[in-house]
């Protein structure tokens, strides 16, 4: 008995680690992912899956390079950028994260709107009816409950793996396509290939880590079992969204169906679950949008008054942090204002807002790239070249395509 | 009245040219109204470091007095404005917080002196270019604030007075969990032990973790002699292993022994709440021996445990209570309280029992109910603020 509970106290303290990089990877398989995934499936088949493959490292690095700055540090991604940079770089930065955000959350509502239009409800009354019960939620709930919530109700992208295994994909196909690029030069393809970049490596995921490792006060120390949570939670991530990809591709695209609204994505569920598939896909949407909206609005206000030097966090009253609320309240409502305007389509929120996401990742690349050589900051724990390396490809790659498509629309 | 974004970027003149860019300015930080001791300008290119007598301020514009500028030693220990306090945290002691510097108020009167900082709304238009715009200006006097070195974590102490010493352990804790990683050391350096100590106690766990682990090795063997066993074993199993196998070495047979048996408890049960150190007599002591006794130590216990001939437990005493009684009753006949819990009693139970019967302090005793140490009312305020604090955290 004694022994069983030493050995179980000594496992605690990693179970005290293990989170952050998990947690913000499955965050990252949100309304904006599922939705990304699918029409990557349905409209490309396979051939999209090495780009998958390539941010799978992409993804490790940024987060792992958020990660250890967070360690070592003991400070936020915008408290580093105002104490190296200023006010006026700050402002800029934290302009470009208010506008991929307010995107991210606003393709949040419109998941839980394309949710709720599965089972009939219209959007005009999921989107806010969902925002309500979000700001109480986050105001009154606990985050920890919520965490937890989350985390299990995430198993249901399992369902993809066993529906993709069901519709028999072509393996040697999928698995060839990992690794060996299939490009077509259409403007399509470059738009869902930002998308598929945009959707995994996020601006407000690269703030988020950041602030999770610092919020748990983790240290130096810890330095080795958080890279395994990183690259663990990036692994599982992307292992998701290629199942993801895979059943759309074994289905939809096989068929030749094309996704119009969420409920034609749901068709790659069938396989598993026949009719009851829209159902099941419905609440795996609604799933995924409800946690980021909730976290998104929260660690943006968080973030931004943060680095203005304003009260922020849950632990105030709102007379005294009212530009924490105040943030907070406007950002739930604007992502619900974009989400039932009812001339934008749902699923063109879901989706180009992934792509924009990854353009506004560009500058702040820049910024997690210059921090993360400092010397003088770090301590011996900046960056090594090949670290270098791999961001100044992401860079790129994020860079060149986005070029391409952007010239693509004038021809 | 000048704003330090005023100055950084401003053309210094020479026979009514420009000659140079004001780059930074450097303090003599621990005056009360700290004047400027170096002024660091970029000069076709170069860097140089002059001293602000060379400098005049005439109609809005700095011009240099002459030709002959001396040039003074750059030394990257200086304090300098724009590397360690712009934008920077800054503790505020008397609001007992942290906050940013949006810029610093800077007096001309025949000298430059710092007059203190602008923490507001309005601090942040200014420099946003903003200036006409005015919602909310807060600001706040140098003497009401310690700043930290930006590349080492270090307090800049005043010469007149740590302000810091001052502040309550509960005050300093918040700001600990709240720091980065080399100002919280950086605040506890500028500590004494004790104070350290007791400020450490009262932070959050990970925050405790996060310190003990890093702090330098002398610093944590003199942190760790001033903290209570109860609170060392709070986070005992969650420390780096060498870490904890130093505390064993600096506390020595008896105390490690009792901070692996407290730590060997969960948080949410008896043992894992009470306190390891307990004032205990024998119940056939008098009041008149126990005062005895009191002479001796340096605080006056609040709760007596009473123990029998076996070395079982046989109840509690308030000290207050002994107020009541003759010099020559014995604890035996006095003992007002005679409930407690084993080690393993959740904390639901334990809540019951001081609301039902208003205790100020319970005995918590082992299997062979010998007894292990107290709950007073003030550990179970700690365990609810603790598990508030889990669940609000993102």
């Amino acid at each position: 008995m004694t022994t069983f509970k030493g050995a179980f106290i000594r496992i605690l303290p990693l179970l005290a680690i293990i989170g952050p990089g998990i947690i913000t990877g499955s965050a990252d398989n949100d309304a904006g992912g599922i939705t990304t995934y699918s029409l990557t499936g349905a409209q490309f088949g396979y051939s999209l899956l090495w780009v998958l493959f390539l941010t799978t490292f992409a993804l490790s690095i940024t987060q792992e390079v958020g990660a250890r700055m967070g360690l070592v540090t003991g400070k936020g991604l915008a408290s580093l950028i105002r104490e190296k940079f200023g006010i006026r770089w700050t402002t800029f930065i934290m302009g470009i994260l208010l506008i991929a955000n307010i995107g991210t959350i606003a393709a949040e509502f419109a998941g839980i709107a394309a949710a709720g239009e599965i089972f009939g409800i219209p959007r005009f009354i999921s989107a806010p009816i969902a925002g309500i019960i979000i700001y109480f939620l986050v105001l009154k709930g606990n985050f920890r409950k919520l965490e937890q919530i989350f985390l299990i109700s995430s198993l249901f992208y399992l369902v993809y793996v066993i529906s993709a295994i069901l519709a028999h994909p072509h393996w040697g196909i999928a698995l060839k396509s990992l690794v060996v690029p299939n490009i077509h030069f259409s403007k399509a393809y470059f738009l869902t290939l930002i998308a598929v970049i945009g959707t995994t490596i996020t601006p407000w995921g690269q703030f988020f880590i950041q602030d999770y490792v610092v919020d748990k006060k983790l240290t130096k120390e810890d330095i080795n079992i958080e890279r395994g949570d990183v690259f663990f939670g990036s692994f599982v991530t992307n292992f998701i969204s290629f199942f993801i990809i895979v059943a759309c591709a074994a289905t939809l695209f096989v068929s030749g169906k094309s996704i119009h609204d969420a409920k034609d994505a749901a068709f790659a569920l069938q396989p598993l679950v026949g009719n009851f598939a829209s159902f099941l896909f419905a609440f795996g949407l609604l799933n995924a949008s409800f946690f980021g909206a909730a976290v998104v609005p929260l660690s943006t206000s968080y973030v931004v008054t943060e680095a203005f030097g304003f009260e922020s966090g849950l632990n105030f009253n709102y007379s005294d942090a009212p530009l924490f609320y105040g943030l907070l309240a406007f950002l739930l409502g604007i992502g619900i204002l974009l989400t039932v305007l009812p001339f934008v389509p749902l699923l063109t929120i879901l989706f180009v807002t992934q792509a924009i996401n990854a353009v506004l990742l560009l500058p702040i690349l820049v910024f997690l790239y210059i921090l993360s050589n400092d010397k003088k900051l770090l301590n011996g724990y900046a960056n090594n070249s090949f670290i270098n390396v791999l961001i100044i490809i992401t860079f790129g790659a994020i860079a060149v395509s986005s070029l391409i498509y952007f010239f693509s629309l004038f021809n | 009245m000048l704003y330090l974004s005023q100055l950084i970027g401003q053309k210094i003149y020479l026979d009514e040219k420009p000659y140079a860019t004001i780059l930074d300015m450097a303090i003599f930080e621990n005056r009360p109204h700290p004047p400027v001791s170096k002024i660091e300008i970029r000069h076709n290119k170069k860097k140089l470091t002059i001293s602000p007598d060379t400098l005049a301020y005439h109609d809005g514009k700095l011009v240099l007095k002459s030709h002959h500028i001396t040039q003074l030693p750059y030394d990257h220990k200086d304090f300098y404005l724009a590397e360690d306090l712009l934008d920077k945290q800054v503790i505020d002691t008397d609001g007992r917080r942290l906050v940013r510097v949006n810029d610093v108020i800077i007096e001309v009167n025949g000298e430059l002196k710092v007059a203190g900082i602008d923490i507001g709304f309005d601090g942040i238009l200014r420099r946003l270019g903003l200036g006409i715009l005015k919602f909310h200006q807060r600001v706040l006097p140098w003497s009401d604030i310690e700043a930290l070195d930006y590349e080492t974590g270090t307090i800049q102490l005043k010469l007149t007075q740590n302000k810091l010493r001052k502040m309550h352990p509960a005050d300093l804790a918040e700001i600990l969990e709240d720091a980065g990683t080399k100002e919280r050391l950086g605040i506890v350096a500028a500590l004494d032990a004790k104070q350290a100590a007791r400020a450490i106690e009262e932070a959050d766990d990970e925050t405790q973790i996060s310190i003990l682990d890093t702090l330098t090795p002398a610093a944590f063997r003199e942190i760790i002699n001033k903290m209570h066993v109860s609170e060392i074993a709070d986070v005992f199993h969650d420390l780096q292993p060498e870490r904890a196998r130093e505390i064993k070495s600096i506390l020595g047979d008896e105390k490690s022994h009792q901070v692996t048996n407290l730590s060997s408890f969960r948080d949410d049960v008896a043992g894992g709440i009470m306190r390891g150190h307990f004032f205990s007599a024998p119940a056939t002591a008098t009041i008149k021996e126990l005062q005895q006794e009191f002479i001796e130590l340096s605080s006056i216990p609040e709760t007596i445990v009473v123990i029998n001939s076996a070395g079982k437990y046989d109840g509690i005493i308030q000290t207050k209570d002994l107020l009541k009684f003759d010099r020559l009753a014995l604890l035996n006949d006095i003992i007002s309280e005679r409930k407690f819990v084993t080690t393993s009693a959740p904390f639901s139970d334990i809540m019951r029992l001081f609301a039902q019967y208003n205790l100020r302090s319970l005995a918590v005793v082992d299997k062979d109910k010998k007894p292990a140490g107290v709950i007073v009312i003030d550990d179970l305020l700690t365990f609810l603020e603790d598990e508030d604090n889990r669940n609000d955290n993102i």
